[in-house]
């Protein structure tokens, strides 16, 4: 989908969910994203669907896991660098 | 001469920090303990890293090793034109495919390449605020395993680089080889494939 952005800021919903990821990306005063912001504020179904994908990135980044116990020490003895550090 | 010299490695400085600059000329000229401090500084951002992408302790052990026994046989080629880390996701990238192409794990995966995102929902219901505490439930966390492990890893590494990782579009696409409009479309594809996939526990 190409738009002019330049031209158009006055955007549909099916250009908003097209194009959401830019303005959940690194450039939110683009004009897209201002246009997309514009969007968001005034369609409760764009705006539940940005906070969607908004809360499926967050429990991403929320699914960590613990480094393994003695992980550290058998890289080491994996490298053959056992015995040369001071963590040990 | 000298001062190209000079504007390179004040260049290189910049790019990744003096003392770490420092640590890394020492292991190149193997001194084992910056090198075994590089490892230690960096071990636990590259387990998390190689998790994330093949979703098992045990392979992202595996992984973890292996990255950095490619680090010792290739640290002498790392030029400081990039960050170190960006060096290391590269490195963790490439075990991770392999890994995957052994395993022959190209038939499990959904394949979204061809398939165009049709938006039909009339109505997008609100979903319930997520939990303040970061402790999610074993049935969440193998909602979300199952999930992103239908991902091609194409696009499941960039999912992980861009929105877990942080890197930029730009830092993700020189990580991968890729253009910064190829990145943006394997993480929009991403985002969406994953949002569906978590509909049923949120919508029903």
């Amino acid at each position: 989908m190409n738009l002019d952005h330049t031209l158009k800021t006055n955007l549909t919903c099916k250009e908003v969910i097209a194009q959401v990821c830019e303005y959940l990306g690194e450039l939110p005063d683009s004009p897209l994203c201002v246009a997309i912001q514009e969007h968001l504020k005034n369609c409760d179904n764009c705006n539940n669907f940005y906070d969607q994908l908004e809360k499926t990135v967050k429990l991403f980044k929320q699914y960590n896991t613990d480094f393994p116990e003695g992980a550290h020490k058998r890289l080491l003895n994996f490298l053959g660098l056992s015995g040369k550090s001071d963590n040990e | 001469m000298q001062i190209v010299l000079e504007t390179f490695h004040l260049i290189k400085h910049q790019m990744i920090g003096t003392k770490e600059f420092e640590l890394i000329e020492k292991a190149k000229a193997g001194d084992r303990l910056a090198l075994t401090e590089l490892i230690t500084k960096y071990e636990k951002t590259v387990f998390s890293f190689a998790f994330k992408i093949c979703r098992n302790r045990d392979k992202a052990e595996n992984t973890m090793q292996e990255t950095f026994m490619s680090v010792l046989r290739s640290l002498h080629q790392f030029d400081g034109k990039s960050k170190f880390s960006t060096w290391l996701y590269r490195i963790v990238v490439n075990h991770c495919l392999m890994m995957a192409r052994s395993e022959g794990q190209k038939d499990r995966f959904y394949s979204i390449d061809e398939e165009e995102f049709n938006f039909d929902e009339p109505v997008v219901k609100h979903w319930a605020d997520l939990p303040e505490d970061r402790v999610l439930s074993s049935e969440l966390r193998q909602l979300l395993d199952n999930a992103i492990q239908k991902l091609p890893p194409d696009y499941r590494i960039v999912f992980v680089l861009r929105d877990i990782e942080g890197l930029s579009t730009q830092e993700t696409a020189d990580t991968l080889g890729l253009s910064a409009p190829a990145v943006k479309s394997r993480l929009h594809r991403a985002r969406l494939f994953l949002r569906n996939e978590l509909r049923p526990y949120f919508e029903n």
